[in-house]
This record gives C-alpha cells, structure tokens and sequence, in this order.
C-alpha cells in the first residue's frame, strides 16, 4: 500500500511535466518546420488569382518585394534561403549559375502585386537572358481559387 | 502490489500519448510542407523564348494594358469583354488565337496578373479554345518592332 501510494503521488507531476515539454518541444518544432519548408518567408503582398497551379518542387525563388518606389530583389536556388541580391543584373547572374547546373530548373516570381509593373518586367528579362523557359508568377489564391492541372 | 499500465487502453486500442500527436502532427506538418508548393499564375514560355511574340501568320491580337489598367486592342480602347470576343471569333477548330500583352511601365503589377488570371478561366471559353496569352518583355517588344518596322500595338488590331 505504501508503494503504491508513493508511485501514485510520483506519477502526476511526472505526466505533467511530459506533456509540458511535448506541448513546447511541439511549438518549437512546428515554428522550426515552417520555417524551413519553404526557402523564402520574406512578407510580399502576393496579387490574387483564381485559377493557380502548383509550382514543381524545389523552384529557385525570386522575390521582388517593396512598393512603388523601391523595391528589394532577393533569390533562392530552392535549397538555400532566400539573400539579398543586387537588382535584376544580380537575378540574371544567380539564374544563369542555376540553370548551368540545372537548364530545367523552374522559378518562381514572388512579387509584390502593388510594384510597378517595371520592376517586374526587368526580372522577366534578366531570367529571358538568363535562359529560363518555366517560370510561375506566384498568387496568393483568391477566395473562390482553383487548382489547375 | 499490482503494475498498472500508465495509459489505459480505449475500446481495446492503446490510446497515444501527446507526445506521440506531438510527433504525428510534426511529421504531418514537414510531409504538407514539402508537398504543398507555391502556388501561383503559370508563365509558359514556348521554346527558347520567354513568352515571346508569335509569328504574323498567327494574326496575334496585340494589347496594350495602360497604366490605370484599362486595355487598347489594336490601338482603339477596349475592355476584356471586346477582347474576349475577339478572340473567339479568332479561334476556331483545331486553332486558339493568340494573345499579346504590352504592359505599361506604370501599371500596377496586380492588374497585370489579374488579367492574366482573367483571360484563363474556363467559364470565358465555353464553346472556343482558350487562347494562348503571351507576355513578352519590353525589350522583346522593342527588338520586334525593329524587325517589322512598326510599332504593332500601334496598328490596327491584328497583325502590322
């Protein structure tokens, strides 16, 4: 009885406290995850379509953040985060070392819907020169979006 | 003395413990993530070009989308209804027609993809192929125009 008695009163703070570390070791876990699944969390206000498709995995990412009067260019190759690089000249030479390696690669334009569309159409070109052929104009999907095949 | 098991099991299966579900919906969460892509407006370039201009024999619609967003077909104002039917009446069996945008420097970027969003619903098709929109740079624009000698969003709508 007395045994038993001492295992009971041992046994409860001991539960509490697993499932204290699992809840944190779950939070931590889970912020951690979103943050590595994706090579790029930089906050653009992606414009709004209905009829999306799903970019291939692992696409180099450009981002083009900012707003009309300056923007910010930023790239990924799909495995590493995303860095800073120095303009469209900047994009043009990180996409030609990609497609080097790899000609198929797909990339993925992250752009801020409220840009002008000057700004984009300079990163079109520099991935046109670059040598590019798959490229999706990243959407955040509207309320009543579709998946396409 | 008797050794009871710390979990119970329910209904004759061993319930989880939560860091068990923790565990679960990690695995879910890495599995989802690296599934899900970014998801988006496909830009299909035809081979060896970037959305680039098709051939004259194609008798492309070439519009402009100024910078309130508004759109010329052929030089004359026009709005996506007019160009929706101009371009059915353009296709016909076993041919789409085709579609290409010049973009002003100034125009939102959204209104951009929007349209290019727009002119992709199937709904707008029914009856017709969907048509192909091609959206080449400025600098393809120019380099087009240097070949045939005139500006074509210029002309009247249809080819120069």
């Amino acid at each position: 009885m007395r045994i038993e008695a001492r295992c009971a009163a041992l046994r409860e703070p001991e539960l509490s406290v697993l499932a204290l570390a699992s809840a944190a070791l779950l939070a931590a876990l889970l912020v951690g995850a979103s943050t590595l699944s994706r090579a790029d969390r930089t906050r653009v206000a992606l414009p709004a379509a209905s009829l999306c498709v799903e970019a291939p995995s692992g696409s180099a990412i450009v981002v083009v953040a900012g707003d009309a009067t300056r923007a910010v260019y930023r790239f990924s190759d799909g495995r590493r985060p995303c860095r800073e690089v120095d303009g469209p000249r900047g994009v043009f030479f990180e996409a030609a070392r990609v497609l080097a390696a790899s000609p198929d690669k797909a990339f993925v334009l992250r752009a801020d819907g409220r840009l002008l569309y000057r700004a984009v159409d300079e990163v079109l070109e520099a991935l046109r020169r670059a040598g590019a052929r798959r490229i999706v104009l990243a959407a955040q999907p509207a309320p009543s979006a579709r998946l396409s095949s | 003395m008797s050794i009871e098991p710390r979990v119970r099991p329910l209904g004759g299966l061993p319930a989880i413990g939560l860091a068990d579900t923790a565990w679960i919906v990690l695995g879910v969460t890495l599995l989802a993530g690296f599934l899900c892509g970014e998801r988006g407006v496909m830009f299909e370039p035809g081979p060896g070009d970037l959305g680039g201009l098709p051939p004259l024999e194609k008798a492309p619609l070439f519009v402009r989308v100024l910078p309130d967003g508004t759109l010329q077909l052929g030089g004359r104002p026009s709005c996506l209804d007019d160009l929706v039917a101009r371009a059915r009446s353009e296709s016909g069996p076993g041919r789409e027609a085709v579609i290409v945008l010049q973009v002003a420097d100034d125009a939102a970027y959204e209104q951009v993809v929007a349209l290019l969003d727009a002119l992709r619903l199937p709904e707008r098709w029914t009856g017709a192929r969907p048509p192909i929109v091609s959206l080449p740079t400025h600098q393809q624009i120019a380099e087009y125009a240097r070949a045939y000698g005139s500006d074509p969003f210029e002309a009247a709508a249809g080819p120069p």
